[in-house]
């Protein structure tokens, strides 16, 4: 086996100096921008929900009337809907907004090679940004496409269908 | 039986690095995994470097293709960022666990029906193994004699040799990896041996 030993050493060498297409690292490089980018839009959001939360959990002993009311009115809606003629819905049909800057014009424009990462928001977000929600679709979400930097800081929003 | 390294062939305590080493790289691996999952650049790309080129020779000597290859590390390191519950320490390193996402897609690139099946048993040396030349060509053309004569090898066998003889990996380590018993990797590796050595001698048999 003394020979195939050799052989082996040899073949390990000439192993040990193969190494992957640096290109697979940068690939790889990329994919961990996108997915800080995506955490880093999840986080955006996530203010907008949690103080919500805090305050509705104080409130609960009106809870059962609430639900009560929401019930009746429901109901009442339901009734009005199905006796009413179809109504086209007042929400144009988005294509695509332009972006909507979340940041200084000047971070935008310092930003040499930014992301361009896909999402969804709930629709109503629309309003915030002065666009028009389908009262019919209020419960969908809506796409959305964030602008990040580099470093994952969301420069701006555009909303799309 | 003792090899060009030293080790003995069957040592079944051979390690390729102390335990403690063993255990400081896995803390590291940790760590720096979790702040590559969290978006760290700099964290992933220590990681990638630390454990792409052994994964990228492994699927390289299975596939024999540098494409297929660079696929599998790729791939191996996506499920490792993406797959928050795949890799478990508690059952093996990190790079066992890499090179067995990269053994799959290899394995997927491979055509499995070119693949030789069969033992070893019956085979016979009849010659000598020649001695490597020494003129750089001529070493060359017996590489690639080698790895021709490796990927000929059956899957069982030649996945031992590789992660114990050319990437000199522990035998807990080889055998995590291709899911099998530490013994089984010994006597598959000395088959392996026994059938390399007889398929460079050309004497070898059909199986």
């Amino acid at each position: 086996m003394d020979r195939l030993d050799e052989w082996l050493a040899l073949a390990r060498s000439d192993v040990g100096r193969r190494l992957p297409d640096p290109l697979v690292e940068q690939r790889l490089l990329d994919r961990v921008r996108e997915r800080r980018a995506l955490q880093s839009v999840a986080a955006a959001r996530l203010p907008r929900v949690r103080p919500a939360l805090h305050r509705v959990r104080p409130r609960f002993w009106f809870g059962v009337p609430a639900v009560l009311a929401s019930a009746a009115l429901a109901g009442a809606a339901l009734l009005v809907w199905t006796f009413s003629p179809p109504v086209e819905t007042t929400e144009p049909r988005l294509a695509a907004t332009p972006f909507f800057a979340l940041v200084g014009a000047d971070a935008i424009a310092a930003e040499r090679s930014p992301i361009v990462v896909e999402s969804t928001l709930p629709r109503v977000t629309l309003a915030d940004y002065g666009l028009p929600v389908d009262p019919a679709r209020v419960d969908e979400a809506v796409g959305a496409e964030f602008l990040l930097s580099r470093a994952g800081v969301v420069l701006a929003v555009r909303f799309k269908e | 039986m003792s090899n060009a390294r030293g080790f003995l062939a069957f040592d079944p305590n051979r390690p390729a690095a102390g335990r403690h080493d063993a255990r400081e790289l896995s803390a590291r691996d940790l760590s720096d995994l979790e702040r590559a999952r969290a978006g760290d650049e700099q964290a992933f790309a220590v990681l990638y470097r630390r454990h792409s080129p052994a994964v990228f020779r492994y699927a390289w000597l299975l596939t024999g293709s540098e494409s297929a290859a660079a696929d599998a590390v790729q791939e191996a390191f996506i499920g490792l960022l993406e797959a928050s519950d795949g890799f478990d320490p508690a059952r093996g390193s990190l790079a066992a666990y890499l090179c067995g996402i990269a053994r799959f897609r290899a394995y997927r690139a491979v055509d499995r029906r070119q693949e030789t099946v069969g033992d070893i048993d019956g085979i016979e040396r009849e010659g000598e193994l020649t001695p490597l030349p020494l003129d750089a060509l001529e070493r060359s053309r017996a590489l690639d004699r080698l790895y021709s004569a490796i990927r000929r090898l059956p899957p069982a066998f030649r996945e031992v040799l590789i992660l114990v003889e050319l990437q000199e990996m522990p035998y807990a380590e080889a055998a995590a990896i291709a899911g099998i018993e530490i013994g089984t990797v010994r006597s598959r590796l000395s088959r392996a041996k026994a059938r390399l050595a007889s398929m460079l001698c050309g004497t070898e048999t059909s199986g």
